[in-house]
């Protein structure tokens, strides 16, 4: 209990700081609002150069609905808590972090759970008010044992991106420089997670790469569900899928971290 | 004359060393970011490709076009922002009084920390870009068009310039408005922006791009007289408008920058 109260207040206070600058909190929202427009636009001039309804089997309503999930359910789950470790073993601040009376490990969770709710808002804030601009012209709307469904997804979705973070951040202890990975994830993040481009426009050889990733069932799966596209089975099996990713990522990171500790070492002080 | 002669063979030999400090400091790890940055980049493009897949056209602009317009972007951008790195943390030079360290040495400050803070690391994005460059023109059968490889050549020229002032006007405005880091995410939103043809967007979008924040000039204008799209007068007329807007881009900040300095008070007492 001791600890979970910790944990809401690392959270806490990570979300608190996104708010120690107000103009540059508006500012942020404005630059939510552009990075979600762009891909509003282009797939509004890709359908409406295409003179077609309906491409691979989605209309272009269906792709704004995507374009607005998506990026929203992206910013929560960002958190690049990797870059922090990363920078902490870099400056030796990371020895704080092992001698405070809660685990390392959730000190790093708890400030990206922070950090993906000041993002979350961000984007949220605009993707609503898109959303509340354009779902009554598409008419769209979701039932509740599918919203039920896909908020578990996003849950799920959530918990899969930030083991695969904290995996990410043990390779801080062995190689210190994280972010050098980070822009080789970048390639399967942007590629491979169905974020950028539905998977439904992928060639099947790069669907089948997709499919046995983590990636999608951090961040396509969830939209997929919200957009009614699976069946109930369907939707049961996706969640299957991301429970699957979450035991196989925590196994390595739980045997990497074992390792790790051992590896630390802080100079100075 | 004397002077110029020795400010250029100071920011030669600082570049040299930015070169070589990284590469006897980082060694094989430099090579691999430098892999990594393209792979990281390279992705971004293919994103365009998987958007367009399934269409034939964005705005008239076909797939290689698209790209072409993109990689002028990119190239320009990395051509800048290879000596603008220092102002990426502005707010550690302004108010963590890092500044003292340029300000003490007799020659020009803005000079200075350009050359001191050359980054080697982007010029990774110019080799992505000048293949993607290459290869589009192959496959638009433009390789052997002497007209085509000039009009590229002054387009990234005139776009650093542009690039130059978009980086660091938002970095210089730190001097009279403190903590601003996300005007400089909102101004980089852009380039997501002017990745596509401008005109898919609405008419807002676009006189954004052509009179506050002229990404316009960098490709998308260009562009249009690249690949014919406008007439050779109009194309010319407003090319000769980007070099006007460039020039200004880079007075603007390095005036803002003297005028900046001014308000400067050592961060260390």
């Amino acid at each position: 209990m001791k600890l979970m109260r910790s944990f809401f207040q690392t959270a806490y206070t990570a979300f608190a700081s996104g708010f120690t600058y107000r103009a540059n909190t508006a500012l942020g929202v404005l630059e939510r609002l552009v990075r979600i427009s762009v891909p509003l636009f282009v797939w509004s001039a890709l359908y409406g150069a295409s003179g077609e309804t309906v491409i691979n089997g989605r209309t272009l309503g269906e792709m704004m609905i995507y374009v607005l999930i998506s990026q929203t359910c992206t910013a929560l789950v960002s958190a690049d808590f990797a870059s922090t470790i990363e920078n902490r073993m870099r400056t030796g601040i990371i020895e704080y972090n092992f001698i405070r009376p809660i685990p390392p490990r959730m000190i790093f969770v708890g400030e990206g759970f922070g950090q993906s709710l000041y993002a979350l808002l961000l984007t949220g804030i605009p993707a609503a008010v898109l959303a509340a601009v354009l779902i009554p012209q598409i008419g769209f709307s979701l039932s509740p044992v599918y919203l039920l469904l896909f908020i578990t997804s996003l849950v799920l979705g959530y918990v899969v991106s930030t083991v695969f973070e904290l995996l990410k951040g043990m390779f801080a202890f062995w190689f210190v420089n994280v972010y050098i990975l980070n822009w080789f994830m970048d390639l399967f993040y942007v590629l491979l997670s169905g974020a950028f481009v539905p998977l439904w426009f992928y060639p099947d050889w790069l669907r089948a790469i997709a499919a046995v990733l983590p990636f999608q069932a951090a961040y396509y799966l969830p939209v997929e569900i919200f957009l009614g596209i699976r069946d109930i089975p369907g939707c049961f099996s996706a969640l299957g899928v991301q429970l699957f990713w979450i035991v196989v990522l925590w196994i390595l990171q739980e045997i990497l971290w074992r390792k790790s500790v051992y590896k630390l070492t802080v100079l100075g002080g | 004359m004397k002077t110029i002669k020795r400010y250029i063979s100071l920011g030669l030999a600082l570049i040299r060393m930015g070169w070589q400090s990284q590469i006897s400091y980082m060694g094989f790890s430099a090579l691999l970011s430098y892999v990594a940055q393209i792979i990281q980049f390279a992705s971004r493009f293919g994103v365009i490709w998987l958007m367009m897949l399934s269409f034939t056209n964005l705005a008239g602009f076909g797939l290689w076009e698209v790209l072409v317009i993109f990689a002028l972007e990119l190239f320009s951008y990395a051509l800048a922002n290879a000596f603008l790195q220092p102002f990426w943390k502005m707010r550690d030079l302004v108010f963590g009084g890092e500044m003292d360290f340029y300000l003490v040495r007799p020659v020009n400050t803005l000079y200075y920390i350009m050359t001191k803070g050359f980054a080697p690391g982007y010029t990774a994005h110019i080799v992505l870009s000048t293949i993607v460059l290459v290869t589009a023109s192959v496959q638009l059968g433009r390789f052997t068009s002497p007209g085509f490889w000039l009009l590229v050549i002054l387009t990234i020229l005139v776009g650093a310039g542009i690039q130059f002032g978009l980086r660091c006007i938002p970095a210089f405005l730190t001097f009279w408005f403190g903590n601003i880091d996300n005007l400089h995410w909102l101004v980089g939103q852009f380039r997501n922006v002017v990745r596509y043809p401008l005109s898919i967007y609405p008419f807002f979008i676009q006189a954004i791009c052509t009179f506050l924040l002229p990404y316009a000039f960098i490709n998308y204008f260009p562009s249009l007289l690249l690949f014919e799209k406008i007439g050779l007068t109009e194309g010319i007329v407003l090319f000769c408008c980007g070099i006007l807007v460039s020039a200004l881009m880079v007075a603007l900040p390095v005036w803002m920058f003297s005028r900046g300095l001014r308000r400067y008070e050592s961060g260390n007492g």
